[in-house]
């Protein structure tokens, strides 16, 4: 933590001798074009943009846009469990449980492979990687774009699964039902064959542009801890990913050739498909929850103003979170006949992958301890994070267990459960992403007093939604139902009001950093007082980020940043050199590719 | 211009290259021998019933050949015998995973196939009394 009078002396300083003070020359936002460019050459320069900065923009947009999709569908779910009758979405029963099916099928579905999977890595990872490492973009700038092309392409297969038959084979397409029901699986296998080319190409960038791009001076362990987690994810990305696709493709000639691989009746082996589903879909859990970590590891230094406690153990932890989450994918089938050999190991695999993950939750606490901490709305959303995050990953722990597993197996225990770290992990910690870089990125500071109203809102709501549900679980509530026993009620009905509050919340969020980019102001280059490179270029950056290599130090040293009230945010002093001083830090030199 | 450009690249010599394509070549001939000519008459193979072929045999054999074929392709063809080491942890990784993946996969569906056997008889017991 620094201290007052350091804090003085860095005050002084800069008063005595105006050129110690830091300030990153303002250039031409990438955000607009040149003037006289017309309206389609504007469009045009946004479509086939090879700057990294609005690929993830347009990321960010789309995935907003699924977010909104797939939370409609969840309005519906939980409408429709308003009562235990359902006649909702259907003038029958037997209408409206079918509509049930495929609403939470197009929920799960759209929330997993279009929003949470791309949310963090291609849309933030793709703005603040490579300006993290001090880069103009990230190693391979085509294939970034046709990550994201492919992602559109992937998108409309399902807005098209959507607007025809639907699906109701719930996300995870299970065999035998996937193979036999009348609704359009292949349209949706198809969009998640492409969506994980997308993946796999965004991984694979981030894996050459961290190794390749690093600035001189900028060794793997002073690389920011965002860089670690995006890292770690992208190594996910690139080895699991081709293992669904086959997995789908496997599914696509059973359904059109009638080869039988998964379908008993056609001699095939339905525990089979489970075991390559879930080989992908656990380690992609990692892949959704390590980019939020790492932001989180972003945050909390910085609003505690505070070196991150043990650094190395949380990079490594990423690594082993990583690797150890491809260890424990048959959990999920504690009760579809796995034997009882795999069954023992899988379980005790799976207690493993809590160490890396309490490893990191302690270390943040730790950061937190005697730390000046200051409740901006990035840091709201982090203490959101921890209190949500563990209550997730404490419950998993229950599933692990082999003899509780098969009570609580698909049941809203398990529904409450990963919606707490799905949802309380990565998409809270998504959203303290989101407002932490909205200045760096869009150039306007938004209105902190809504942001945190909104915040609380989103706690409040998500806890009043989904921790009902371990009750209801615990009580034997079974999952994808449409109807319940009365004695549900209660439960249910709190789960939807919850939801209401929680969609204010989000909707509040929303508009708050909608409305900041029409009245905003300004956002200094450095408004938080954070030490990564990213903030060492203007707000909102240049199109090749830094008119002026930055100076690489220590990602989480933050004595020689002080708040200037001239610039409305925190300016970096170097060091008195004409005094003897030694810098601790040299200019980054990225390495060209 | 760019830093990698001025790696130097290894050139492989013509004979490596043509050695090792026979290599291939005669690799290759041997899976199709292992798999259709193979009559070890007379020799009698541990747990192999059938002394004309090798029946269980049959498989580790083809696989082990195939992971020689595809060693000496990423390490001569594909230099990965000049490349960093962090290429072949790379390779190694993840064919270390793809044995973890198949192995776990066969262990559990092989744990379970007694079960499926009995269900099965029971079925042909019900339908033909």
């Amino acid at each position: 933590m620094i201290s007052q009078s350091r804090e003085h002396s860095l005050l002084e300083a800069i008063a005595a001798d105006p050129s110690r003070k830091v300030t990153p020359p303002v250039g031409p936002s990438y955000l607009t074009n040149p003037p006289g460019t017309g309206f389609w050459q504007g469009v045009m320069s946004w479509v086939f943009t090879l700057d990294h900065k609005r690929i993830g923009v347009m990321y960010l947009c789309g995935i907003m846009f699924a977010f909104l999709l797939g939370g409609l569908q969840a309005g519906l779910v939980r409408f429709e469990l308003w009562d235990g009758t359902p006649n909702l979405l259907g003038q029958t029963e037997q209408q409206a449980q079918d509509a049930y099916n495929q609403a939470f099928t197009l929920h799960g579905a759209i929330m997993t492979f279009l929003f949470i999977i791309p949310s963090i890595p291609a849309a933030l990872g793709n703005i603040f990687l490579p300006m993290m490492l001090g880069a103009k973009d990230v190693a391979f700038p085509r294939m970034n774009l046709a990550s994201f092309h492919l992602w559109c392409g992937g998108a409309m297969f399902f807005v098209a699964t959507l607007l025809t038959t639907g699906l109701d084979t719930g996300w995870t397409f299970y065999t035998p039902y996937s193979t036999t029901t009348s609704t359009n699986v292949i349209l949706a296998t198809m969009g998640v064959f492409i969506l994980g080319f997308s993946s796999i190409f965004t991984g694979l960038n981030f894996v050459v542009t961290v190794n390749t791009m690093r600035p001189k001076g900028m060794t793997w362990f002073k690389m920011p801890l965002f860089l670690w987690g995006i890292y770690s994810t992208a190594i996910i990305q690139v080895l699991a990913t081709p293992v669904l696709a086959i997995t789908l493709v496997l599914l696509l000639c059973e359904r059109t050739m009638g080869i039988g691989i998964f379908d008993p009746a056609r001699g095939g082996d339905p525990v089979l498909y489970q075991h390559f589903f879930w080989f992908y879909s656990h380690p992609a859990v990692y892949i959704m929850i390590l980019p939020a970590m790492a932001i989180i590891s972003e945050v909390i230094p910085v609003f505690c103003r505070k070196h991150i406690f043990g650094y190395s153990f949380i990079a490594y932890s990423s690594v082993a979170i990583a690797l150890l989450g491809f260890l424990v994918w048959g959990h999920h089938m504690f009760t579809s006949t796995e034997s009882k050999l795999a069954a023992v190991i899988f379980s005790a695999l799976t207690f493993s992958v809590s160490i890396p993950s309490g490893i990191k939750v302690f270390n943040w606490l730790t950061t937190m301890y005697k730390g000046s901490i200051r409740l901006a709305t990035p840091m709201c959303y982090a203490l959101s994070f921890l209190f949500l995050f563990t209550i997730g990953g404490l419950t998993g722990l229950f599933l692990g267990a082999l003899a509780v597993d098969v009570h609580l197996h698909d049941t809203y225990f398990v529904v409450a459960h990963f919606h707490y770290v799905m949802m309380g992990g990565t998409l809270i910690a998504f959203l303290a992403g989101v407002h932490y870089w909205w200045p760096k990125a869009f150039g306007v500071m938004y209105n902190e007093l809504w942001a945190r109203v909104a915040c609380l809102l989103v706690f409040v709501g998500f806890n009043l939604t989904f921790f009902p549900q371990f009750i209801l679980g615990t009580q034997g509530m079974p999952r994808r139902y449409a109807g319940y026993k009365d004695e549900f009620q209660f439960f249910h009905q709190l789960s939807t009001s919850g939801f209401v509050v929680l969609g204010l919340g989000l909707f509040l969020a929303a508009g708050v950093l909608i409305a900041s980019l029409f009245n905003g102001r300004k956002a200094p280059a450095n408004p938080w007082g954070a030490a990564t490179l990213e903030w060492k270029c203007c707000s909102p950056p240049t199109h090749h980020n830094f008119i002026e290599q930055p100076w690489v130090g220590e990602p989480y040293v933050y004595d020689d940043f002080v708040f200037d009230p001239d610039e409305g945010g925190y300016v970096e002093v170097i060091p008195d050199l004409s005094r003897g001083a030694k810098p601790a830090k040299q200019p980054a030199e990225p390495t060209t590719v | 211009m760019s830093a990698h450009a001025h790696h130097e690249h290894h050139v492989s010599s013509p004979q490596l290259l043509v050695t090792t394509f026979l290599a291939l070549v005669a690799l290759t001939v041997l899976t199709v021998a292992v798999s259709q000519y193979v009559h070890l008459n007379g020799v009698q193979v541990p747990f192999v019933d059938a002394p004309q072929d090798l029946r269980w045999l049959d498989i580790p054999i083809t696989l082990v050949i195939a992971t020689i074929k595809a060693l000496l392709v990423a390490v001569i063809f594909m230099h990965l015998q000049h490349d960093k080491l962090f290429n072949s942890v790379v390779l190694a990784g993840s064919v270390i995973f793809l044995v973890l993946f198949v192995g776990m996969v066969l262990l559990d569906s092989n744990e379970y196939q007694p079960d499926i056997k009995s269900y099965l008889e029971q079925k042909a017991v019900l339908a033909n009394p």
